[in-house]
């Protein structure tokens, strides 16, 4: 019983960080643009796919796996390009219920360009021989979610040291929390937001290539990982990038020991958590100051 | 004469309202018989939906090129029901006002559920091509309702008794479901079947460990195969369906699930699994189906449809959705050709007790409770060094009609 246990925690770090992966896009995109950008879920799908479309169902190598998740992150950045002109700036002036709509239109669109480029089969998708192996400490532990643990905590480190400690990431705070002010000051507004909206598309198909091997690759894989990240962007704090990482965590965690705990009431854990936390702490686990 | 905006308004409108009505009318009496195809397009399941369509156009293809019904050509209309009751019940309701009175399709018990507490206010009918709740056909049945396919009671009994013939050997059997009424429904039928088909057949006991219930879309079970591993089971009874099945098998496969237990089934989701794991399918796999085309080798409307499904260059295989909507539309097709007109009390006493002939050879639709008696069929899937990197390695052509129980239409299904 002892092993189901260390097992379950083991793995919900795994699942807490895949779903960090998911929602640091989202936590930025909210932070610098101030809206829920629903078709986030359907970034990472396509993402997904992309990988998938470039590697098969078993990439030959670690370095084409790593590869495919690139393109898919270049790709998505730049549909995100075509999103901030298209569609955001445009709607820069007006209230933020209507990039809210927008965001669903675009999620639809994605949606149906999906369903018609890739089909409505189910794939599946393995992990380079390099990361397939499973090293037995007691319990099965895979390469491969160690490697998921691992890149979430570099997209973190990434995240928390570009945005706070490089000059360019404190550009980016400023037009964040200030636009006007940033202006006046003679800082390139749109071209920061636009840099910002590239990253945060960019990090939705960068989670679809990385984590395509974690389950099956179907028109329904954004969703299953969305909900999670709205819970993360909420109890993290609006567009926190170091509150989402905690709250990924937590939320990972809570997921994973509800099946051993509580396997006949699966899921309850995660609705529960979110209730205690928003009760807990409205403001989020680190209140962003932009909100 | 000078027209004013008013006079041109008006007549505007009554030169639409004169154009229109007529257009109306002999769309109505003149030449069609619309059939409502409603089913889901979206998401893990638009597989199973887009051969929905495909079999219900086959069949109306079929009808129409032997000249149609009493002169009348079909005509089938498609509406996407996003696995949500209440888009199912508009796009009904938007049907239904277009002069739609026939009705199929229905992938996911909950949306037909829906759909059939409307079809008596609609003057309806609805001849169901998927949804397996054993609900439908009992406590919530409804008289506008029929079921063409085979359901969680016969499905899963019938699978209870093959693996219960296939691995004698296997006494701990354990299970895992969705947290909703179908995996509820499809545990009920296994903890009855399984152990009672282990004592008749080899007078043997069985164990059934705790079930382990699942939501659905999740993304990862491999706390629940860690669990599974650590019970000592023999078998497996897998009663997830979708993409969660495939997830299931994948990570079940990576953890070395499938390899230590002897065998297991699932009860829906046809050759959904094996297409996309391709040489990664595990080997002792029986899959459900609705109609597995390779058990019906002599059966001249099977053959039409696999021969139909090739050409068109859908692939190779198939599934049971596309056998079971091309039932459901000869089944509809014989009742109008016996004289049955497009209202539901027209309909309703001509299809009950009907038999016809289908993709699953000979099906009656029982008076009492509109539930198909047909076979059941279930396929040995595993890996293969070929085009697909799986193949079907056995089947099993099940009479369904032992398991299908009483009707008791109104009543919940009893077991024991």
């Amino acid at each position: 019983m002892m092993s189901l246990y260390l097992y379950a925690i083991y793995n919900g770090l795994v699942l807490g960080l895949a779903i960090f992966l998911v929602s640091s896009g989202l936590t930025l995109a909210f932070g610098i643009m101030k809206i829920f950008n629903f078709a986030h879920g359907a970034f990472f799908m396509v993402g997904a796919y992309t990988a998938y479309a470039l590697t098969g169902q078993e990439a030959s190598s670690l370095f084409v796996f790593l590869g495919a998740a690139l393109v898919a992150a270049l790709l998505i950045g730049f549909v995100g390009v075509i999103a901030d002109f298209a569609v955001f700036r445009r709607l820069a002036g007006v209230p933020a219920e209507y990039t809210l709509m927008a965001a669903f239109g675009i999620l639809l669109l994605s949606n149906g360009v999906s369903k018609i480029a890739f089909g409505q089969a189910v794939h599946t998708v393995y992990p380079p021989e390099a990361l397939s192996a499973f090293l037995d400490v007691g319990i099965p532990v895979s390469v491969y979610g160690l490697f998921i643990i691992g890149a979430g905590i570099v997209v973190f480190l990434a995240l928390e040291v570009g945005l706070n400690r490089l000059w360019f990431g404190k550009l980016v705070l400023a037009v964040a929390r200030d636009p006007w002010m940033a202006n006046v000051a003679g800082l390139r507004v749109q071209r920061l937001k636009l840099f910002s909206v590239v990253l945060a598309f960019a990090l939705a198909g960068l989670a679809g290539g990385l984590l395509v091997a974690n389950q099956a690759l179907s028109l329904d894989l954004g969703h299953s990982y969305l909900l999670y990240a709205f819970c993360v962007v909420i109890v993290g704090g609006l567009g926190s990038i170091r509150g989402a990482f905690i709250a990924s965590i937590l939320f990972g965690l809570a997921e994973s020991l509800n099946a051993v705990v509580l396997p006949s009431l699966p899921g309850i854990a995660t609705y529960s958590l979110l209730i205690i936390l928003v009760l807990i702490r409205p403001q989020g686990l680190y209140p962003e100051l932009s909100q | 004469m000078r027209t004013n905006r008013r006079q041109f308004i008006g007549g505007a409108l009554g030169l639409g309202a004169l154009s229109a009505f007529p257009i109306s009318a002999i769309a109505q009496s003149g030449g069609t018989i619309k059939i409502g195809l409603i089913t889901s397009l979206q998401g893990g399941y638009a597989a199973f939906g887009q051969n929905h369509q495909r079999g219900a156009q086959f069949a109306v293809d079929e009808i129409n090129a032997a000249g149609g019904i009493g002169g009348k050509k079909l005509e089938l209309v498609v509406r996407d029901d996003g696995l949500k009751p209440d888009i199912g019940i508009a796009a009904a309701r938007e049907l239904a006002a277009d002069g739609v009175r026939i009705f199929t399709g229905g992938l996911v018990s909950g949306v037909v559920l829906a759909l059939n507490g409307i079809m008596g206010e609609l003057d309806s009918i609805f001849v169901s091509a998927a949804a397996h709740g054993n609900n439908l056909t009992h406590e919530d049945f409804k008289p506008n309702y029929f079921r063409v396919t085979d359901y969680s009671a016969m499905r899963v009994g019938a699978g209870s008794h093959l693996v219960a013939q296939r691995y004698k050997d296997a006494k701990v059997w354990g299970s895992i479901a969705p947290d909703a009424e179908i995996g509820r429904s499809v545990m009920e039928v296994v903890n009855f079947h399984l152990p009672r088909a282990y004592k008749e057949l080899h007078g043997a006991e069985v164990k059934m460990t705790e079930t382990l219930w699942t939501k659905f879309g999740a993304t990862d079970y491999r706390n629940e195969i860690a669990r599974l591993m650590s019970q000592g089971i023999d078998g497996l009874i897998v009663g997830l369906g979708g993409a969660d099945e495939t997830t299931f098998l994948q990570q079940a496969g990576q953890l070395g699930l499938t390899k230590k237990i002897q065998g297991f089934f699932t009860s829906g989701s046809e050759f959904l699994g094996a297409i996309a794991l391709k040489e990664r399918t595990p080997e002792n796999y029986w899959s459900g189906f609705h109609w597995y085309y390779g058990a019906y080798p002599d059966n001249p409307i099977a053959k039409r449809v696999v021969d139909t499904f090739r050409e068109k260059g859908y692939g190779k295989h198939p599934d049971g959705f596309v056998g079971m909507t091309h039932a459901a539309i000869s089944a509809i097709s014989a009742a109008l050709a016996k004289g049955a007109g497009e209202t539901s009390k027209e309909l309703i006493p001509a299809l009950e007790g009907m038999s016809f002939d289908s993709v699953k050879g000979k099906i009656t639709l029982r008076k009492e409770d509109h539930q198909a008696i047909s076979d059941v069929n279930y396929a040995l899937l595993g890996p293969a060094k070929n085009e697909d990197g799986w193949e079907v390695v056995d089947f099993a052509r099940v009479d369904g009609e032992p398991f299908a129980g009483a009707p008791t239409p109104g009543q919940p299904l009893k077991f024991g």
